[in-house]
């Protein structure tokens, strides 16, 4: 075996810190980093990614493979092996705003074939290819101390609190139906593996991951910043509220309809709740070509937020096409804001507006900040009393992945023991779905089912 | 060293399955061979159960056959009945187990002794003869010196052994033999390190005194099976294997007496394999367990001993009856020897190389027990290969060394040198990560052509593997074949299907041998598995199986902590990953790591160090 050759995989990660700065950077390393990003970037001059030089930038649109949906506008830094931090290729995606995008971008890079870099691993690799010190290599690496390999090699941040229980039962019942597969098949005369009984358990986990599952859009956000969108017809007041809430000028606002054109985005925390606010273009019909393009994507950025602020203007008052709007967002955490609210010309017809939304609607006024913290607050106390958010739902693209590969492992199980495949397939990809769980609780799947074996069954002669 | 003063090639020590392999091997690849043992009359003797396979067991049979060893052959010659395991659970884990007469057993390997010309000498080796960092023979009890360039030692559980019967002691080895009394402190005196390890036995009993109507007859295959690719398969059902269980009033004889058995109050201290506990510790560690399977193997035509698998016991002869009389059939059971626990030294394994040379010092092998591991089998693939390795040093060729992708044998190779042994090794399927690619059905095309190339592999045995190689080929070239619009070989990736529901689509498919048919169809019915499972091991082991160079003076390299060189000096760790499992800190791995890659790891002035 070649020592040189062995960190064959490409990795991937979000190098910056979690909910600070307009800018989030992914990080790939490895030997497809070129391949896995140009499959991800179009590039703005229309070149393909890989030819581009080393240390050079570009600008480019990630683009959603199935769909070919773009997910952000970035900006990509091309490094090539020997001359980067690890000294492998390195692309570095500078994505928009705080870390939603960015999982975003980090999910797509996963289903391209990166994996999720364990803790110290872009370090490690560094110091691997002789990029940096061992001081500097020991320093990071003495936080990913352990003896264990998955540990040193696979495991990443454990996950905590009842997620974590969660997995770790999880974990321990597949455990457990290995140990009965392959110990049945070490020990026939002793243990006998009862394939209902087995098919019950797998059912039962399919559920349980897949109802967790559902849970990681709200783990994502909680950990790494709800979405709140503001959107509205043109010139309602959103550039206005928009700067109210983060407490500075930061959106341009003027009288001129249409003079937000990109969804902006801002990390801000509400009360103890991270929060992304992304401001958009007004709603309406126009046949300008840019502007066109704001709209659509203030009605992407809304359908995908996690909480949608409808902004109506009380000195315009209700008109057909909010009402199309707010029926078609209800029931999505979607609140009316009725603002400017200090010129007290009163045009929205409160009645009108309860029979839409019911109590979901709100007074302010971005000039005075009247209600606009009473606004925070509500918002924050749509999430409130869900307690440690990475504790119920996975918090990261990462976790999701391993969670995803486990349950895809599980179904696979299913699968082959309803076509009357033989035990040894079965345990196969149990071992997998094993192995995908562990890279979160950071065990070593072999060890602990002989280990299982031998607690649980009296086997021997 | 004086060249010609020699009286052997290769001396092997010891006459169990690890000694016979080893020697056969030597013999045959030209070797003037010796097997010293302290018994003559006890050659390949089977103290506990008189049975060979199993699962991961069957297949390390298969693979020694394969490689042209004896121990299949002489199954297959000497076997009373054959039972097929795991027939269910898919073609990689389906395992044959013989029960085997042990006398004739015996006397098969006796012959073979004699045949091979191989000298046989009676005496006890109470050290190893060294000089210069080589082993140059043996010295005998009586003050005599057998020199010989290569030494292979398996000397089984004889090391300072002693038995264990209730609050008896005994200095023994197993019943009725002498105990091996000096070597192993000339080993640890060599700074080689030893263990203790303990197993056990279950009673024997008379024939004559069981109610066999009272018992539940187990009956053989039920098709004609052989566990040598050489062997004509035939049909083994004969009337020599029981079942019963135990019951409540068994379990409370045993509570009762458990202040008398010596593995619970503190006297046996070495240690106990898990997969092969006594029945006292079942009893109280499965308190729940209301009863406890057992078999009844008639041990030989010519004796009257009968082996009863699942009651391994340490308790007081007397406490063995009361508990038998508890058992229905055995009311007035009569036991021929008392089960026992045995205690006995070994080597720690990581101090061996891959050839199964002892580090450090030069012509010195070691093989089967004394290496950590626990069964006829797993004793038996080692003597092979340490006998072949010390003819490949002797005559400089290329050493035989097997890995975890080609070989069970490689999975309990690479085990022994590279993990710390911690209970007695045995094999097990769940072991090995290729498992669904190491098939008994496939062990001659797996290492035939290796068997071949060392010399071990007669002619006669190579001539029917090439035409199986061949017939092999075609049957593949044929899967070829489509059927609308899909190949064969892909169409057979369904569970369902079968290869004979495409006799008439592709007719010369028919005339093909059964054995290939069966080999080509799970080779096609399994391939994705296969593939994922290499996938799967790849992944896992891609970091861990960086290798770390032999003969390295760690305490030369600078930044490694204190405890690092300590282990890496004691374990020797042949990869990363197990200088990870022997307790090296991540840390230092990767310092490891980063040398290898910077080539600052050479071989250090001093060399090699003993």
């Amino acid at each position: 075996m070649d020592v040189n050759h062995g960190l064959m995989d490409t990795i991937a990660a979000i190098a910056t810190p979690v909910g600070t700065g307009g800018i989030a950077i992914v990080r790939l390393s490895g030997p497809d980093a070129f391949a896995i990003a140009g499959r991800m970037i179009k590039l703005r001059k229309g070149t393909a990614l890989e030819e581009m030089k080393s240390w050079s930038m570009a600008l480019g649109d990630v683009l959603e493979q199935a769909s070919g949906r773009l997910i952000d506008e970035c900006i990509v830094l091309v490094m090539k092996a020997c001359r980067s931090y690890t000294g492998e290729h390195v692309v570095e995606i500078q994505c928009h705003g705080g870390t939603v995008v960015a999982e975003k971008v980090l999910s797509l890079a996963f289903k391209l074939g990166a994996r999720p870099a364990g803790p110290g691993e872009f370090t490690k690799r560094a110091f691997i290819n002789g990029r940096i010190t061992l001081d500097e290599a020991e320093a990071v690496l003495d936080i990913v101390t352990s003896s264990s390999e998955a540990a040193l090699f696979q495991a990443g941040r454990r996950l905590k609190g009842e997620l974590g229980a969660m997995v770790s039962r999880w974990e321990g019942q597949i455990v457990d139906l290995l140990a009965l597969l392959q110990g049945a098949i070490d020990f026939p005369e002793t243990i006998e593996a009862e394939r209902s009984e087995i098919q019950g358990m797998l059912e039962g986990l399919k559920n349980d991951i897949t109802a967790v599952l559902e849970r990681a859009p709200l783990g994502l956000a909680l950990s790494q910043g709800v979405e709140v969108c503001l959107v509205g017809r043109p010139n309602v007041g959103k550039s206005s509220l928009f700067n109210a809430l983060l407490s500075r000028d930061r959106a341009i606002v003027t009288d001129v309809p249409g003079t937000t054109r990109d969804v902006l985005r801002e990390t801000t925390e509400w009360y103890g709740l991270p929060v992304v606010l992304l401001d958009t273009a007004g709603l309406r019909e126009t046949g300008e070509v840019v502007e066109a393009l704001g709209v659509e994507r203030a009605q992407t950025a809304a359908t995908e937020s996690n909480v949608i602020l409808y902004v109506l203007d009380d000195t315009q008052g209700i008109c057909a096409e909010d009402v199309k709007w707010l029926d078609k967002w209800q029931g999505r955490n979607c609140l009316a804001v009725v603002t400017k609210t200090d010129l007290n010309k009163s045009q929205v017809d409160i009645e009108q507006l309860e029979q839409i939304c019911g109590d979901s609607w709100v007074y302010v006024s971005g000039a005075t900040r009247f209600g606009v913290e009473d606004l925070k607050k509500k918002v924050q106390s749509m999430f409130a009393g869900v307690g440690d958010p990475e504790a119920l739902a996975p918090g990261s693209a990462r976790q999701v992945d391993c969670l995803e590969r486990a349950l895809d492992e599980i179904e696979a199980a299913i699968e082959y023991l309803n076509q009357g495949w033989t035990d040894d397939v079965i345990a196969l990809a149990l071992e997998a779905a094993a192995g995908a769980l562990m890279e979160l609780t950071g065990k070593q799947v072999s060890g602990e089912t002989l280990d299982r074996i031998f607690s649980r069954f009296c086997v021997g002669k | 060293m004086a060249g010609n003063a020699f009286d052997f090639d290769v001396l092997v020590v010891g006459s169990g399955h690890a000694g016979c392999e080893a020697a056969f091997a030597a013999a045959r690849l030209g070797m003037k061979t010796a097997m010293v043992t302290m018994d003559a009359r006890n050659i390949a003797g089977m103290p506990c159960n008189p049975s060979i396979g199993g699962p991961g067991k069957a297949q390390i049979v298969a693979e020694i056959d394969a490689l042209g060893g004896e121990i299949a052959l002489a199954t297959d010659k000497t076997a009373i009945e054959m039972r097929l395991l795991n027939a269910s659970k898919g073609p990689a884990v389906q395992s044959l187990r013989a029960q085997v007469d042990k006398h004739a057993y015996s006397a098969y390997m006796r012959n073979k002794i004699n045949e091979l010309g191989i000298t046989l000498v009676e005496g006890m080796v109470t050290e190893v003869m060294v000089r210069h960092g080589r082993a140059y023979g043996v010295a005998l009890g009586d003050g005599s010196v057998i020199r010989s360039r290569t030494v292979v030692l398996c000397t089984g559980v004889y090391l300072e052994s002693r038995i264990f019967i209730g609050s008896e002691v005994i200095e023994s080895g197993p019943i009725g033999e002498p105990s091996a009394k000096g070597l192993s402190a000339c080993l640890a005196d060599l700074g080689f390190q030893l263990g203790r390890f303990k197993t056990g036995t279950s009673p024997r009993i008379l024939k004559s005194s069981i109610d066999w109507d009272r018992l539940v007859r187990e009956k053989g295959v039920d098709k004609p099976v052989a566990l040598s690719f050489m062997s004509v398969p035939k049909l083994w059902d004969k009337d020599v294997c029981y079942s019963t269980y135990t019951n409540e009033r068994t379990h409370e004889v045993i509570r009762e007496n458990i202040d008398r058995a010596p593995l619970f109050d503190g006297t046996i201290k070495g240690v106990g394999p898990r997969y092969c506990p006594s029945i006292e510790d079942k009893v109280m560690r499965f308190p729940d367990r209301k009863r406890h399977q057992l078999y009844f193997e008639i041990e030989s035509e010519e004796s009257d001993d009968v082996y009863i698998l699942g009651l391994s016991t340490s308790l007081p002869e007397d406490v063995q009856y009361q508990m038998l009389y508890t058992i229905p059939g055995l009311s007035r059971a009569k036991i021929t020897r008392p089960g026992y626990a045995i205690e006995y030294d070994y080597m720690v394994p990581s101090q061996i190389s891959t050839t199964f040379e002892v580090q450090g010092l030069e012509g010195l092998f070691t093989a089967g027990q004394i290496n950590g591991t626990s069964g006829y089998e797993e004793a038996a693939a080692q003597g092979l290969l340490a006998g072949v390795n010390a003819v490949m040093k002797l005559k400089e060729e290329e050493p035989l060394i097997l890995g975890r992708k080609e070989a069970y044998i490689g999975v309990l190779l690479d085990d022994l040198v590279s993990t710390v042994i911690e209970e007695p090794y045995r094999m097990l399927t769940s072991r090995a990560e290729h498992r669904l690619f190491l098939r008994h059905s496939n062990a001659d095309m797996r290492l035939t052509p290796a068997g071949r190339r060392v010399g071990l592999v007669s002619d006669e045995r190579w001539q029917a593997f090439c035409r199986k190689a061949e017939l092999m080929d075609k049957g593949r070239t044929l899967l070829e074949h489509t059927v609308s619009g899909k190949a064969v070989k892909d169409l057979l990736r369904s569970p369902d299907k079968r290869i004979e529901d495409f006799f008439d689509a592709v007719p010369e498919l028919g005339i093909l041998p059964d054995e290939v048919l069966s080999e080509i169809e799970i080779e096609a019915k399994y391939a994705g598995f296969i593939e994922r499972q290499d996938r799967e091991a790849r992944r896992l082991r891609r970091h861990l199986d960086k290798k770390l160079p032999e003969g390295v003076d760690w305490r030369r390299v600078r930044s490694l902590s204190r405890e690092t060189i300590d282990k890496l000096v004691r374990y020797r760790p042949r990869t990363i990953g197990k200088a990870l499992s022997v307790g090296v800190s991540p840390s230092d791995a990767l310092v490891i790591l980063a040398m290898l890659r910077g080539g600052k790891l050479g071989r250090g002035p001093a060399g090699r160090k003993a």
